[in-house]
């Protein structure tokens, strides 16, 4: 086992890299759709950001839960979803994950502990403290993992519950993908303190910011913070420090940054990261990396195929959900 | 077997009966704890099942409602509270793009049964930002219930219903009925949420009121017979979903309703409720304008005057009542 | 592009037409200003010219059929539109008429003729508000009489329905309620009196005789200007209070002058009638007491009371269907012979059907002379709005005691029907004394 690799098998390892690497086909794929037409409203694209998500639901069990942010799609891969059933959610169809009700921005998946992307900044910050509360009360040795942005830090909901989940000990990670900017506003103007880890400090509970473009540095920090949070620890704030390559939304002029930003970012590009340290460890050769790519672009063509074949909801079902 | 408890007693046995049936019915919010709650409601209760299930919180009203749709969502049955209807302007987010939305979004996938208890009203001196009334807001929130009761029996029932119910739950409890007391069965027993209720039968006016208001709508309505006016109260219970449907009967019968509640006027339940007998074949037995008596569109004064002035009292409702049965005589 | 033909509005107060025949049939070809068809309205026929030439086509309204004014009724389509006009449903526009889907939508379902619609859209695409527009403009032509006179009603929707129910006319109730609004008390107690047999009377004093037996008379609704009597008529004896005043007046002198001035009159082209020196006497009596010159109108729930500066005269004629009231306008500066030949003119045209809308209405007092036929004297129902009318018996010779011993004298009978609401007893009987003594003493007229 290399160092450098943690407890990460090199099957866990290819696994990682080929969930990091169906996040931005999923996600390229679904630019493409949109610009086609297929799709409408719109959608948050995570590219540049797959090793913060993959990193943090690594170090998870499958039954331990996350909440997700409107930037989410990788986040409900890498926890365990299956992109056909995304993707016909992404159509609005009857078989999508929420039925063609919810879309992009609330792409859920029950069964593997994702309880939803939220269009709300923050949104799923104060319910994650529920979540623990819940785990906590039910003597579960579960955990819950909250995404959010570094936008959502500046919420007043925010610290409403790392308070709360820090005066309760609560099983919660706070994990914050820091990707620099919250639509337009760089978290350089929006916040004074040097690493946003630092707010932790306010809450008594420990804080630590990370490579968030380094899977292996999201992954160790994130299974620190789980197994405080699974033996009683309470809660952990993590700063996964990224760069998303897509502008906020489809209706992003990026005029807030430069190109030779972009650019200097995209030359840290997580996947091509963990592939070059894999291939240099001998973990993977070009042909296992050429596979992979072959099976993930099949993955997403079928999805597509799915998605397209799939039934529209049957407009009488229209009030179904609102009450249970 | 029933005895007579107050409003506030009422309140507090069925959330000790629910908490003693139900290990995932837990108590959160701000000084529930010790203290028994602002209004002491849920006195000896922290005493009885201990700092685990009844938690007090910091003064965070927007994680309140946070933990209550997180835990709900998990598996649990949060009683949360507000500590007065004011504060819930915090907690809005929560409760209304997640606690509300959360089902829908998801598909249908997921549960979210809550019940977030807050106190409203005026009528304690409390002035402006400590006796809103703001349960029109969230009937106009498709996914939230909301449940008003107006007496010790109800109170019991509804809120075990509440809790009992796989949904979020606004159960918005009056300070001024919380003394009030009357006949409360012993035991568990639920009242379906939905259910509008005729308190007192009559032919020639229907008064459709809510809360505080059933009581004085029901003191009205003795006067009024001593003069030979025959008041039918209806009391909704539930604002949402609304049982719409003995509320019609009763204007078909009676062809002249009042609508009394304390919040204001403008944009207030009662405006809903006109409506949707407007629209409905009650409309043809109306024999008068449907009329509504609400509170004034200011905000609650501190004077004492100016206080009882802005809130229907039932003098205002015997009035009112006497002039819409005159008109149309 | 198709061209509309609309049910024209020929005088200010029509709102309705009813087709008497169609001249041209569907398909056939017409040229502009030629006779499509015949209309009935509410006082006169008319003739409805073709708008544009073409090919008739779309024809919505048969003979009989009442149509409020502007509405489409048929159209006139260019020869090479018709197969394509055939092709379409009839409620989608013309060729070339911009709609958007929700415009569409809104005329098919309120009948509004896209055609008449002007688009405020884009390249003139006529959107909702567009037909919004028009309906609001439609309004107050398309609503039937009787229905806006419903609505004018103030009644709860019980009493509505109650009325609805038992076959009330609510407009003949009295409200009990605030402002006079009829409550459903007010309906069940006319309920209550009509199951005392109060209405059955009553209908049987209008000879109203439902079923005689061994009869199969067919009823026929009525229609036209009949219609517009019958509603007017009783609108009138319901709403006004009548009063009546009844005065003789010697015709002597008049007799003397028609004599002296006859052929001087007819010279001019008129005939010096007994209804010309009235006529005279009642402009410049009216002059002298306008109160009676005047309309009482109905102005949303408040009554209003107009006086005229000018004498508009209304003269009755009986025509084959019915009966027709021309209106001499500023009847006051007329002399004589320019009287008697507008008189003569608009009765002749009037038995011919050559009036326009505009000679049939407008009056301010009205005079109905039945003198021709042995009629002694009779009383007048108020012409609405107008608040006093003259009825006119027949001339004949009667003893007069001139205080020595009788004499032979031509007398005739005269009696003014007030409207009680705004003319007092003395007031009528004012201007009656004055007419009395204008015709029978007849120079004063020259004051």
């Amino acid at each position: 086992m290399n160092q450098s690799f943690a407890d990460l098998s090199p099957e866990r390892l290819r696994a990682l890299l080929h969930q990091m690497m169906l996040i931005r086909a999923f996600e390229e794929a679904a630019e493409q759709l949109y610009l086609q037409g297929l799709i409408h409203g719109t959608m948050h694209l995570s590219v540049g950001q797959e090793a913060s998500a993959v990193g943090a639901c690594a170090a998870l069990r499958p039954d331990d839960y996350i909440l997700s942010t409107h930037r989410g799609h990788g986040h409900c891969i890498a926890k365990g979803a299956r992109v056909d059933l995304m993707m016909a959610e992404f159509f609005g169809k009857e078989t999508g994950y929420c039925r063609g009700r919810g879309g992009s921005m609330h792409m859920a998946d029950v069964e593997t502990g994702n309880l939803g992307a939220n269009g709300i900044v923050a949104g799923g910050v104060p319910m994650a403290a529920g979540v623990g509360l819940s785990i906590q009360m039910q003597r579960q040795d579960r955990v819950v993992l909250v995404f959010f942005g570094d936008g959502a830090t500046n919420e007043g909901a925010f610290h409403e519950s790392l308070n709360l989940a820090a005066i309760w000990n609560l099983p919660v990670i706070y994990f914050c993908e820091n990707n620099q900017y919250a639509m337009s506003m760089a978290i350089t103007r929006a916040s004074k303190v040097e690493k946003l880890s630092d707010r932790a400090c306010a809450y008594g509970i420990p804080g630590v910011t990370v490579d968030g473009n380094d899977l292996l540095a999201v992954y160790c920090a994130t299974k620190e913070a789980v197994e405080r949070a699974r033996s009683g620890g309470g809660p952990t704030l993590i700063e996964a420090q990224t760069y998303r390559w897509k502008g906020h939304s489809k209706s992003d002029k990026q005029r807030y940054r430069t190109k030779e930003e972009v650019k200097a970012w995209q030359e840290r590009d997580p996947i091509a990261r963990l592939a070059q340290k894999m291939l240099e460890a001998a973990l993977l050769t070009e042909n296992d990396l050429q596979q992979l790519q072959a099976d993930v672009d099949a993955e997403i063509a079928a999805a597509i195929e799915f998605a397209k074949a799939s039934p529209e909801p049957d407009p009488a079902t229209i009030f179904e959900g609102v009450y249970a | 077997m029933s005895r007579e408890l107050t409003y506030a007693e009422a309140v507090r046995e069925a959330i000790d009966l629910a908490m003693a049936r139900d290990e995932r019915v837990f108590l959160v919010g701000e000084d529930v704890g010790v203290y028994g709650g602002a209004f002491g409601v849920t006195d000896g209760l922290y005493q009885k099942y201990g700092p685990e299930r009844v938690r007090d919180t910091p003064i965070s009203e927007a994680v309140i409602a946070g933990v209550a749709t997180g835990a709900a969502l998990t598996g649990m049955r949060p009683i949360a509270e507000i500590q007065f209807m004011d504060f819930i302007t915090l907690s809005m987010e929560q409760l209304v793009l997640q606690a509300a939305k959360l089902r829908f979004m998801l598909g249908g996938k997921v549960q979210v049964p809550f019940v977030l208890r807050t106190p409203a009203g005026a009528g304690t001196g409390a002035a402006a930002q400590h006796s809103e009334s703001l349960e029109n807001w969230f009937v106009h929130v498709p996914g939230l219930k909301v449940v008003m009761p107006s007496t010790p029996a109800d109170a019991k029932g509804l809120l075990l219903a509440s809790i009992e119910d796989p949904n979020p739950v606004i159960f918005v409890e009056h300070k001024l009925l919380y003394r009030t007391k009357g006949a409360v069965p012993e035991g568990y027993y639920t009242i379906p949420l939905s259910q509008t209720e005729v308190k007192r039968p009559g032919r020639d006016l229907t008064i459709v009121a809510t809360s505080l208001m059933v009581v004085r709508a029901l003191e009205a309505a003795e006067r009024l017979a001593k003069e030979g006016v025959e008041v039918e109260v209806v009391d909704p219970r539930t604002l949402k979903p609304l049982d719409a449907e003995p509320i019609i009967r009763s204007v078909c019968k009676t062809g002249r309703v009042l609508i009394v509640h304390e919040a204001c006027k403008t944009g207030g339940f009662g405006g809903e409720l006109a409506a949707v007998i407007a629209e409905s074949e009650a409309f043809d037995y109306l024999d008068a304008p449907i009329r509504r008596l609400a509170g004034l569109d200011i905000p609650v004064p501190y004077n004492r005057e100016l206080e009882r002035r802005m809130v229907p009292q039932v003098e205002d409702i015997v009035d009112a009542a006497r002039r819409l049965v005159k008109e149309a005589r | 592009m198709a061209t509309p033909v609309i049910m024209p509005k020929f005088g200010m107060a029509q709102e309705e037409g009813t087709i008497i025949r169609w001249l041209k049939q569907e398909g056939e070809r017409v040229e502009k200003g030629e006779t499509l068809l015949e209309v009935q309205t509410d006082k006169i026929d008319m003739e409805v010219e073709a708008p544009a030439s073409g090919v008739l086509t779309d024809v919505r309204y048969g003979p009989d059929a009442t149509v409020p004014v502007t509405t489409v009724i048929a159209l006139i389509a260019a020869p090479e539109e018709v197969a394509a006009a055939e092709a379409r449903p009839s409620s989608a526009p013309s060729a070339g008429v911009r709609v958007s889907p929700v415009a569409q939508r809104m005329a098919a379902a309120t009948g509004v003729d896209l055609t008449q619609v002007t688009g405020s859209g884009p390249q003139g695409r006529i959107v909702k508000s567009d037909v919004a527009g028009a309906l609001q403009a439609q309004a107050p032509q398309r609503a039937q009489p009787q229905e806006d006179e419903t609505r004018r009603v103030r009644a709860t929707p019980a009493a509505r329905r109650l009325a609805r129910e038992h076959g009330i006319a609510l407009a003949a109730l009295t409200g009990s309620g605030p402002q006079g609004r009829i409550q459903a008390a007010d309906v069940e107690k006319a309920l209550s009196s009509e199951k005392r047999g109060e209405r059955r009377e009553k209908e049987e004093a209008i000879g109203v005789q439902p079923g005689t037996p061994g009869e199969t008379a067919v009823g026929e609704p009525l229609r036209g200007k009949r219609r517009t009597i019958a509603s007017r008529l009783s609108q009138s004896w319901q709403n006004a209070p009548h009063i009546f005043l009844t005065t003789s007046i010697d015709l002597t002198r008049i007799d003397a002058l028609t004599k002296e001035l006859a052929d001087d009159v007819e010279a001019a082209g008129g005939r010096l009638t007994l209804t010309v020196w009235i006529a005279r006497a009642v402009a410049a009596a009216l002059q002298r007491h306008p109160r009676l010159n005047a309309w009482l109108r109905l102005d949303g729930e408040q009554l209003v009371y107009t006086q005229h500066e000018s004498v508009h005269l209304g003269v009755a004629v009986a025509v084959e269907d019915g009966l027709l009231v021309p209106v001499v306008r500023n009847a006051e500066t007329l002399g004589l012979a320019a009287l008697a030949a507008r008189i003569g003119d608009l009765s002749a045209r009037a038995r011919t059907g050559q009036l326009t809308p505009d000679e049939v209405s407008g009056g301010s007092f009205t005079l109905s002379n039945l003198g021709m036929y042995p009629v002694e004297h009779f009383t007048a129902i108020l012409n609405p709005p107008e608040v006093a009318i003259l009825a006119v018996g027949r001339a004949q010779v009667q003893p007069f005691w001139n205080g020595a011993a009788f004499e032979p004298r031509r007398m005739m009978q005269v009696t003014l029907s007030a409207d009680h609401r705004v003319i007092d007893g003395a007031i009528a009987a004012a201007f009656l004394a004055e007419l009395k003594r204008l015709l029978e003493e007849p120079a004063r007229l020259l004051l």
